[in-house]
This record gives structure tokens, C-alpha cells and sequence, in this order.
């Protein structure tokens, strides 16, 4: 893009030029694209992406970090802070080279974020969750993590 | 040792001399000559080449109106193929294409501003040649590289959602054709 040049128009194309763009992209920047809008995506969804894994780590509610395994060499990670002001803000990362960028959606809470993931990449459910402290919430723990299907085991590998 | 048999050798180069041209006019009017290895990249002018029954030696004679592409797009996809007329075919790009490197000609040809890249791609999309769309849309999905949400919001042009809902709303508000 140079200084002065209108935007691209990226939704106007048609389906077959803006799927494949999609797919040209690094990982990372289809993850940032999702963000955009609800039309970028449904965009990024129908390009049909996959991961191999979807593991968290909560240190408390307050620090939950998402990491998605796409490949076995690319990871992205997304630090979830909650921010008073600003809501969950997200700082998404690639684990290959530590770029990435901070985001707030003002409407998105835990919860919401890791819906955005799951759908993302097309996962029914997290596959691990990992607690490196002891919860003092464990009903707020549940409602948020209602996807997971190991969360009895951490539970218990939590307490031994 | 083996002795090599004495058989002519025919350079490509001269197989590739005197090919079969055909003309194009675009949108606008202006006329492109192109040779025939050139055009088999486009989908559609090759099957409207066979469709129209031209050969090598009514081609010239009945130029090819494509009325969905300007003089400048044409010119540009006229290079293009024109250059890559010769190579060889290569396999789905889809699993690799992310690690694909473009050739700095390339690079150099699809150095244009986002209007004309759109209204390129729309007419590479038309006239069916995947290695150029795959190109263009290289050259697109690289405006995303490290660049946040906010910023793709801007380089791509997109709307918000609340835009959307109220593009949505008037469009279902207004009165269809038939009133």
C-alpha cells in the first residue's frame, strides 16, 4: 500500500480471489483478520483452517493464556489480561518469532475469546486445561470453561 | 565407451520462433497481440479460442473482444503471460503457498496501486489464470504481515460491524426494483 492509496477493498471481491488471499496469509495474520469483523470472520472461518491442539493455561482468571498448535512447528499464543478499563485484552503471539499484536474487544470476556478460537479453527472443545495455582472461583472456572472435556483430570492432578 | 548417435539437434529457442498469434481487444479498445503458449494460461480466451474455431491461420484476422477488462489490465496480463508462457506447471500451490517466494519480476509487475490491484484481480478472476491470481492475491495477503486488527481495518477497507448492520437494515428498507 503506498501513503495516499485508498484502501484495498478486500470484501467487495469476488469469492475465489478473497478465499485464496486468505489462505496466502501467515497464520497470525488470518488470526488478526478474524478480529476484524464479523464478516472477516465468517470470512476466515469458511477458508476451512485447522489447528492441531487448543491448550490453556490459567494462572488465575485474571491471566489465562490460549495456546493454539497449528502445526508442529507454529504455535500461536494468545495472553488474555484482564483490564478493567478495557475489558479482556488479548495479546496474540507467534511462538516462532515472538511477533504479534495486542487487541481489545470491548465485548469479549473469557469466554468469548476462546469461543472465537475454538470456531476459529474449527474445534469442538480445548483439548487441555492446564491451573498453575489453586482456584479460588471453581464455579467461575466452570461456566467459563464448559468446552474442555479434561478439566476433572486437571483437577485432579491439580489437588495430588 | 558409447559413441552418441549424430541426430540434429533442434534448439527450443527455434521451436519457439513464428508462434500462432491471436488479438485481443480490450474494454476500451486497444488491441494485444499474443501468442498462443501466452494465451493457454487464461481459462476462458483459450476456450473461446476453441469455442470460435480459430486456427493459426484465421487468428489475426478475427481479434477476440474481452469487454470486461480495460486497456491497462490487459497490457499487464499480456506481460505476465507472455513471460510465464513456458513454465512449467506446477502442482497446488495451496499447501505451500504461504512459504512461496515471489519472483522479484513479478513482485516488480504487481507493484501498482490498490485500485488498479483490485480491478486486476477482478480481471484475472474473469479470464480464469491461476498463476496470476495466485499472485495478486500473494501480493494482497502480504499487506496483512504484522500489522494489528485496527490497522487491517484500514489497508482492507473494512467496515465495522455496526456499519454493516446499518448497511444491512437500509438495504432491506429500501424498495426492491420492482418498487
Amino acid at each position: 500500500m503506498r501513503d495516499g492509496d485508498p484502501p484495498l477493498r478486500l470484501l467487495c471481491l469476488p469469492n475465489t480471489p478473497l478465499r485464496r488471499i486468505v489462505q496466502c496469509m501467515q497464520y497470525i495474520d488470518q488470526f488478526a483478520l478474524s478480529l476484524v469483523s464479523q464478516r472477516c470472520k465468517h470470512l476466515v472461518k469458511s477458508t476451512d483452517l485447522k489447528c492441531l491442539d487448543v491448550y490453556v493455561l490459567v494462572d488465575s482468571l485474571s491471566e489465562i493464556t490460549i495456546r493454539i498448535r497449528i502445526t508442529d512447528r507454529c504455535w500461536i499464543k494468545c495472553l488474555l489480561e484482564d483490564d478493567q478499563a478495557t475489558g479482556v485484552k488479548s495479546n496474540v503471539l507467534t511462538l516462532r518469532d515472538g511477533k504479534g499484536f495486542a487487541h481489545s474487544k470491548p465485548e469479549y470476556e473469557v469466554e468469548h475469546w476462546l469461543r472465537h478460537i475454538l470456531e476459529m479453527y474449527h474445534q469442538s472443545e480445548i483439548n487441555t486445561i492446564r491451573l498453575l495455582t489453586p482456584l479460588r472461583d471453581v464455579q467461575s472456572f466452570r461456566d467459563t470453561f464448559t468446552s474442555c472435556s479434561t478439566i476433572r483430570e486437571v483437577k485432579v492432578k491439580l489437588w495430588n | 565407451m558409447s559413441v552418441e548417435p549424430e541426430v540434429p539437434i533442434v534448439q527450443v529457442e527455434e521451436v519457439r520462433e513464428n508462434p500462432v498469434l491471436y488479438k485481443i481487444i480490450s474494454s476500451d479498445n486497444h488491441v494485444f497481440t499474443i501468442s498462443e503458449h501466452a494465451v493457454k494460461l487464461s481459462k476462458t480466451l483459450w476456450d473461446l479460442i476453441t469455442n470460435l474455431g480459430l486456427t493459426a491461420e484465421n487468428a489475426l484476422d478475427n481479434p477476440i473482444p474481452v469487454e470486461n477488462v480495460n486497456g491497462k489490465n490487459m497490457e499487464t496480463i499480456v506481460q505476465f503471460c507472455e513471460r510465464h508462457k513456458y513454465d512449467e506447471e506446477e502442482p497446488e500451490y495451496t499447501n505451500y503457498i504461504r512459504e512461496f517466494v515471489l519472483p522479484e519480476w513479478d513482485r516488480q509487475l504487481l507493484s501498482i496501486d490498490n485500485e488498479e490491484l483490485f480491478q486486476l484481480i477482478l480481471a484475472t478472476n474473469y479470464l480464469d489464470i491461476q498463476k496470476l491470481m495466485d499472485y495478486c492475491c500473494r501480493v494482497i495477503g502480504d499487506m496483512a504481515k504484522d500489522k494489528t486488527p485496527e490497522e487491517l481495518r484500514i489497508i482492507y477497507g473494512i467496515p465495522t460491524d455496526a456499519e454493516d448492520d446499518a448497511l444491512e437494515r437500509s438495504a432491506s428498507d429500501s424498495p426492491g426494483p420492482s418498487g
